[in-house]
């Protein structure tokens, strides 16, 4: 399910229904976006995280999705900057980092994220089983591979294979060329 | 030209991926698309190249938040239970000022948010009082009213005065104060004395002869009147402070090494063993056994206590945590000794809550506070 507008306001009043969407929208991504300043998964996780855990009673969010998402980048950028200032650390991948104050190559940055982002998103809004299926496939599994692992008969991971693709074909067009060659 | 965010041009990148653009939008991405060399790389590259679900799958890979959502909702949890606290507090406390505190560590400062539950309040005036004859009454804001123990002793709000009192031969009442207590005492001269939570003074309910003379155990802060003719005494074990009318705090705690006098105003003498000493306004005794010693203080420090407030002043965090021990009624462990070491500084309204105190200590990342009942326990950051 998507974070949406209305769950902004419920993050401030502690929702936690809300918040597991937003972890589950954003944490990944986020934590992605951190390392682009050459922060360790680690470290940026705990930004993240920070950020996340400070919404909560947090009643000056902006109200609507785009303004918050704007909001969350820029939170993650600012606190990838003073914990970098602070710690007075080299960097723990000196060859990928972004200049924190290029404001061009961080809108690339955050255009890029947000589309791998939303992508990622249609991936899990496939019906579980499907997705599982699908990300086995992905993997290279055969479905003799999989049935096995999941304890189920060859026709049913047919059937799902031909589901997925159906499902992708109709609703996600695309995204998702190169399924294709697999399912 | 619209300014576009990169929300919006990764939606409609998107969308033209997905072949479900419009029109419109089409139009609006080519436009943005032309407007510079670096637009129309990002574009290519997250267009053209071939992003397939396979490299959507890898970039996401090793990224687990089950972990980190059950710390945030703990933490949403805490927060809530503080909430309801907070609310039952202002409720009940409407009246009691609110508490401020500002703490500064020399070296750092940090961020981290703490939040913590605590049966530990801050004290409330009251206290034991002991007639000549033995017997016991409880003075406590809980009577509400005004109180009249017997004759000319009456309980008025938070002090214990004694007026217009005359007895023939000398009686004496002890007022005994629990920790997480205080009270004041105006006793028959007029002298006013705030005594600070787990103290003990014996006093006569009238003065006669040429002296006047109370025996003190832990902290006091007294305002003598003025009487040339019958100078005050402070008894507090073979520790004697003489005055004629002044200002000055005791502290003499028995588990406490030192007996400290303060002085404020006027002037006060003291004995202890065969030292002696005079001390003037500002001046502060410290008193160990047979040594003594006199320097200069903020007096402030020693004495704010009366007005609402402990301050502290490059304290070890275990003299601070002693001394507000007595007036919240906690326990206080360390899971390692030296941690009491560390100093603080900084003040606290004393009917404040203890949690507000610890957690502006928390946050300067050198100990952590988990409290547990009226206990304390402090460890490492």
């Amino acid at each position: 399910m998507k974070f949406s507008d209305v769950h902004i306001g419920k993050l401030s009043k502690g929702d936690k229904r809300a918040f597991l969407l937003l972890y589950d929208n954003y944490f990944a991504s986020l934590t992605i976006f951190a390392q682009n300043f050459g922060l360790s998964q680690y470290e940026s996780e705990d930004i993240v995280q920070e950020t996340f855990c400070r919404l909560n009673s947090n009643y000056n969010l902006p109200d609507n999705l785009s303004a918050f998402k704007s909001y969350l980048y820029t939170a993650v950028r600012n606190k990838s900057l003073n914990y970098i200032r602070d710690e007075k650390r080299r960097r723990t991948n000196d060859s990928v980092f972004l200049d924190l104050q290029d404001d061009l190559l961080i809108f690339d940055k955050i255009v890029e994220n947000e589309l791998y982002r939303q992508m990622h998103l249609l991936v899990n809004e496939l019906p579980p089983q499907c997705r599982n299926i699908f990300q086995r496939v992905l993997k290279g599994d055969s479905s003799e591979k999989i049935a096995n692992d999941l304890n189920l008969s060859v026709e049913t991971i047919k059937t799902q294979r031909k589901k997925a693709k159906k499902l992708l074909r109709e609703k996600y067009s695309l995204v998702y060329r190169s399924l294709y060659t697999f399912l | 030209m619209k300014d576009y965010t990169p929300f919006e041009i990764a939606e409609l990148i998107l969308a033209k991926r997905n072949n479900s653009i419009t029109g419109g939008e089409e139009r609006n991405l080519n436009e943005w698309k032309n407007r510079s060399d670096r637009n129309e790389l990002l574009y290519k590259r997250l267009l053209e190249e071939n992003i397939d679900a396979d490299a959507v799958e890898r970039r996401f890979e090793g990224y687990d938040y089950d972990k980190y959502y059950k710390d945030c909702c703990k933490k949403i949890d805490k927060s809530k239970r503080i909430k309801s606290i907070e609310i039952l507090k202002w409720a009940a406390l409407i009246l009691i000022p609110v508490a401020v505190l500002s703490l500064v560590y020399f070296r750092d400062s940090g961020t981290k948010v703490y939040q913590a539950m605590a049966d530990i309040r801050p004290g409330t005036s009251n206290a034991v009082l002991i007639l000549s004859d033995g017997e016991k009454v409880t003075l406590g804001d809980k009577n509400a009213g005004d109180l009249i123990v017997k004759d000319n002793i009456k309980v008025e709000s938070d002090t214990l005065k004694y007026e217009n009192v005359t007895t023939e031969k000398i009686a004496f009442n002890t007022i005994i104060i629990p920790r997480g207590g205080e009270f004041v005492l105006k006793l028959s001269d007029g002298t006013k004395i705030w005594l600070n939570a787990e103290s003990e003074l014996k006093y006569p309910v009238s003065f006669t002869g040429n002296e006047r003379k109370v025996y003190l155990k832990g902290e006091g802060f007294f305002e003598v009147t003025k009487n040339e003719k019958s100078p005050f005494k402070v008894v507090t074990n073979d520790h004697v402070i003489s005055v004629l009318g002044t200002e000055f705090s005791i502290r003499a705690y028995s588990d406490e090494k030192y007996i400290t006098t303060t002085l404020e105003s006027g002037k006060v003498s003291i004995d202890a063993g065969n030292r002696h000493a005079e001390l003037h306004p500002g001046q502060q005794s410290n008193v160990s056994n047979s040594e003594m010693t006199v320097k200069e203080v903020n007096t402030q420090l020693y004495t704010a206590w009366r007005n609402n407030k402990y301050v502290f002043d490059n304290q070890s965090l275990r003299e601070i945590l002693h001394t507000l021990s007595r007036w919240y009624d906690m326990e206080v462990d360390y899971d390692q000794y030296n941690l009491g070491d560390i100093r603080f500084t900084g003040e606290l309204m004393k009917y404040s809550n203890i949690t507000d105190f610890l957690e502006k200590l928390e946050t300067l990342e050198k100990v952590r506070f988990d409290i547990n009942g009226k206990k304390v326990r402090v460890s490492p950051y």
